[in-house]
């Protein structure tokens, strides 16, 4: 009790003995304490004049009455005594208003699948580019600038056409697993941007293609492309999907 | 007298459990001031508060059933009813734009001069009046929504409402020294809103320091 008498006591402690709720002894205490103490005397003021400002609002006037309709048994739910239902009542009416719970991390895993997609499609520019630099162009050092931008954007779905093109008839004729063979019919690539023009449009291929397989290999760079551009259109169809249901 | 009531009550709580609606609707009138004014301190907007008082009375009807006789109605329902409440204030906070609409009139009533020379009035008219005028209300309701949902429901309930600390308990499924704590957290939070803004109070409430 001593001990008591020198520390200060707490909002909890003066809120309690406003409201009677101390034991006949930590009110003893706190009784000894605030003799002595003008801060915490001022501070059960405080508090007081709180209650008593809550105390003093006015209820608020009824809108309406709330009684409900004769024709509401229909409403009854048959529950089993015991249940204990009153916690559960309000979540489970707030659940069929609110938008389903699932909405939140669909919109996180299509932003992932977006995400890995663009870093796909990226990625695969990056090999791209020293690939066609040095294995099949004579290129010059002052013509870089311009066509990697260009393959860049065009160079993407170019490579998703080609590869579409060439991978049908690997599909049906050719059995998967031959990379090789594969890479031999097409003809080199010539590295102009008229090329790169004539390979937007799907005609002639500029880089080999190797993906034989009805699944794209990761190892190349058109694989690499196919598999980011299909991530990245899911990615943004999962985000359209989500968002509009989200506005609805 | 007291259990007179109660007698009565349990007897309409008995027929509403038997599909009285008649019952339930005199269980209702009995209680809907008091519901609606939890509802309303909660959510601060009349309308809304309606809308919610009428989801709870009628969420508290499907279930009467699970309702144990003899214990407190009251707590039963304002828990029902804090709880929608509760629903609806998180809705609004992850979506402010939706209800935007709704804070309007209320946000013009905190235009400070106007709060002073309002009180000033109220004072020079009946200085000895208790009752507190429109604006400081809304100012005290401003306080009141500014405390975290829980310390809200249990200083409404026992401040407002009158509950004892074992209701409150009941009301809100904690234990009395969770309850004891809340009323003392909010309570303070909102003392310490008031003294921001200690100038608007009238002279008889104005709270005496600013321990800050």
């Amino acid at each position: 009790m001593t001990q008591q008498s020198d520390k200060h006591l707490t909002t909890e402690q003066l809120s309690a003995l406003l409201d009677e709720q101390l034991s006949v002894e930590e009110r003893a205490a706190c009784a000894t304490h605030l003799r002595g103490c003008r801060q915490c005397r001022s501070a059960l003021a405080d508090l007081r004049q709180t209650v008593a400002l809550l105390r003093a609002l006015p209820e608020p006037t009824l809108p309406r009455s709330f009684t409900l309709p004769g024709n509401l048994t229909y409403l009854r739910e048959r529950s089993k005594p015991g249940a204990e239902t009153p916690g559960l009542t309000p979540t489970t009416i707030a659940q069929q208003r609110r938008p389903t719970p699932l909405k939140r991390p669909l919109r996180i895993l299509s932003t992932l699948v977006a995400v890995i997609g663009l870093f796909f499609l990226a990625s695969s520019v990056i090999t791209m580019l020293p690939h066609s630099t040095s294995g099949s162009a004579p290129s010059s050092t002052s013509n870089t600038a311009a066509p990697t931008s260009a393959p860049g954007h065009t160079g993407t779905f170019a490579a998703q056409q080609k590869t579409g093109v060439v991978e049908q008839p690997h599909a049906t004729s050719a059995t998967p697993g031959h990379p090789t063979p594969a890479a031999s019919p097409i003809p080199t690539p010539t590295p102009t941007t008229s090329a790169n023009e004539h390979s937007a449009s799907g005609t002639s291929p500029k880089s080999l293609p190797p993906p034989s397989l009805p699944l794209p290999d990761l190892s190349t760079p058109p694989g690499l492309q196919e598999v980011g551009f299909t991530l990245l259109v899911l990615g943004i169809l999962g985000l359209i999907f989500t968002r509009r249901k989200r506005s609805a | 007298m007291g259990e007179i009531v109660r007698d009565n009550e349990d007897q309409l709580i008995t027929r509403s459990q038997q599909g009285d609606v008649n019952a339930f609707n005199d269980l209702i009138l009995l209680y809907q001031a008091a519901t609606y004014s939890v509802v309303y301190r909660m959510v601060g907007e009349a309308e809304t508060a309606a809308d919610i008082t009428q989801d709870a009375f009628i969420a508290a009807y499907r279930h009467i059933e699970s309702f144990r006789v003899g214990s407190s109605f009251r707590a039963w329902l304002l828990r029902i009813a804090s709880n929608l409440a509760c629903d609806h204030w998180r809705r609004a906070q992850r979506h402010p734009l939706e209800s935007l609409d709704q804070l309007g009139d209320e946000d013009e009533l905190h235009s400070a001069s106007d709060l002073s020379a309002l009180i000033e009035a109220g004072e020079e008219h009946n200085p000895e009046a208790h009752a507190l005028n429109q604006e400081l209300q809304a100012l005290i309701q401003q306080g009141l929504q500014e405390l975290p949902l829980d310390q809200r429901v249990a200083v409404i309930l026992c401040d407002i409402q009158g509950l004892s600390y074992d209701e409150v308990a009941a009301a809100t499924q904690t234990t009395l020294g969770t309850v004891r704590s809340r009323i003392a957290r909010g309570r303070k939070r909102l003392r310490d809103y008031l003294s921001q803004h200690k100038e608007l109070l009238p002279r008889q409430y104005r709270l005496p320091t600013n321990r800050e």
